[in-house]
């Protein structure tokens, strides 16, 4: 992913465009793309983002930030075996660009000049929408939202000692320009409120967090008003203080809907994807007991307002009916198809 | 990493609940840590409840549960058809990305609660 700096844009640069193709045409997209083959590799990639974003903070009662921000910059990178060359920049205007991508280009010597197809868009599994634009929304407004979610904590009993809520939403216009002629050009509005609650009694402390949030407008505010939120929050740090301490010990575990996923995420996916490449890892394979009832996906996409789902990628099967069907895949030099970053790839990061 | 999601199978809650003996029931997990290498995790539970003779009865607090992502995931034997997503932030080196995590409630036959109970 860019590193993207927070920067004012340059002059002539429409922030807050409809697309952030608008910013950047093909033509320089793809000398950018030869600028980083010029020595070769399997591939490259052009990663561009803007992301206006608005949050704001309340803590102990008192609105502690309200913060508005532009973040805005590219990323170049090329691929040789299962190594990478990356650059980036916080300036979107040609000389910048050509300069990350010669500066991404040399760590590479992998013969001559590469080819770049021509860029075409690609037809989005998904489209992500903002029923209600957040931008729209005054910040009076989510102000009031992040108050609202602490009277109705603090509501829920005197032993809710501490409150703090935070509101945030942004829109996040991306460009993914590759030397294969992908060109994925994709908005991505967020939002989220999330609250922390903290009860007492008897020197006995307890917290409760409840967060919703998704790639939406408003609208999610409006399906999950901040009120409900603060009392999920409140009333699981309260329910926490008539707990008795957990028994230690081998026992059966059930996981509410979500929770299995999250343990999936973190455990066997992440390990999945901090050693999975072109050589299949051994702790991987070995998930084939026929016990397990398990099937996994890791997603890119697919799943309509949904977190992290994006247009350019898809969605990989990695486990069926108990046995492995696939892997957490990533773009090198012997899986043109695949994509996303891994953790044991080595990557040479440069600024320009 | 990004979305990571296990999907529905073919039992209600109410039945992975009640062929429940003696276990835990996790409403909400807090933090974790995972190595990466080796696949050993352990989960804080935000709010969690104990199973005794097939229902969910009192709250419990400070358990953890600790495994082997493999062999944890291969432990899984019952499996609910009532899929969600669990919204968070997944990052490495500094920078962190918007993920979703979900699955269906679904029961893990044996694994490590670390706990201060007896």
């Amino acid at each position: 992913m860019a590193a993207a700096g927070r920067t004012v844009p340059r002059a002539g640069s429409p922030v807050g465009a409809a697309s952030i193709a608008d910013v950047l045409d093909r033509d320089l997209a793809a000398d950018v793309l030869r600028a980083a083959r010029a020595r070769g590799g399997a591939f490259a990639e052009l990663f561009v983002e803007e992301r206006l974003g608005v949050s704001v903070h309340l803590d102990d009662g008192k609105v502690e930030e309200v913060t508005t921000g532009l973040d805005r910059g590219a990323g170049v990178r090329v691929g040789y075996g299962t190594s990478f060359g990356y650059a980036y920049s916080n300036r979107l205007d040609r000389d910048a660009l050509l300069q990350a991508a010669e500066a991404a280009a040399a760590s590479v010597s992998d013969g001559g000049p590469g080819a770049v197809v021509d860029l075409r868009a690609l037809e989005p599994p998904v489209v992500h929408s903002a029923l209600v634009d957040a931008s729209s929304i005054p910040t009076e407004q989510k102000v009031a939202w992040v108050r609202k979610a602490d009277e109705a904590a603090r509501a829920l009993g005197p032993e809710i000692v501490q409150v703090t809520a935070t509101y945030g939403d942004s829109v996040q216009r991306v460009l993914v320009a590759a030397s294969d002629g992908r060109w994925v050009d994709e908005l991505r509005p967020r939002v989220r409120l999330s609250v922390n609650a903290v009860a007492a009694r008897d020197g006995n402390i307890q917290t409760g967090f409840h967060g919703p949030a998704g790639l939406a407008g408003t609208e999610l505010i409006d399906a999950n008003p901040p009120a409900a939120t603060a009392e999920v929050a409140a009333r699981r740090a309260i329910t926490m203080l008539d707990a008795a301490p957990a028994p230690a010990g081998e026992t059966a575990v059930v996981l509410a809907p979500g929770m299995g996923g999250v343990l999936f995420h973190e455990a066997p996916a992440s390990t999945a994807a901090g050693s999975a490449s072109a050589s299949r890892p051994r702790s991987w394979t070995a998930w084939t007991t026929p016990r397990s009832r398990t099937r996994g996906v890791r997603s890119r996409s697919t799943t309509k307002g949904r977190r992290r789902s994006a247009r350019c990628c898809s969605r990989t099967g990695c486990c069926r009916d108990g046995c492995t069907t696939g892997f957490v895949p990533r773009r090198t030099a012997s899986s043109p198809a695949a994509t996303a970053g891994d953790s044991r790839t080595r990557t040479r990061r440069s600024r320009a | 990493m990004t979305n990571t999601y296990i999907l529905n199978g073919s039992a209600t809650p109410e039945q992975i609940v009640a062929d429940t003996e003696r276990g835990v029931f996790v409403t909400a997990l807090a933090g974790g840590q995972t190595n990466p290498a080796t696949g050993d995790f352990v989960f804080g539970c935000a709010e969690a409840y104990v199973i005794d003779k097939g229902e969910v009865t009192k709250p419990v607090r400070g358990a953890n549960l600790i495994g082997r992502a493999i062999e944890v995931m291969s432990s899984v034997d019952a499996i609910a058809a009532d899929f969600d997503i669990w919204p968070g932030i997944c990052g490495k080196d500094g920078q962190g990305v918007p993920v979703g995590s979900g699955s269906p409630t679904l029961r893990i036959a044996r694994i490590t609660v670390g706990g201060t109970g007896a």
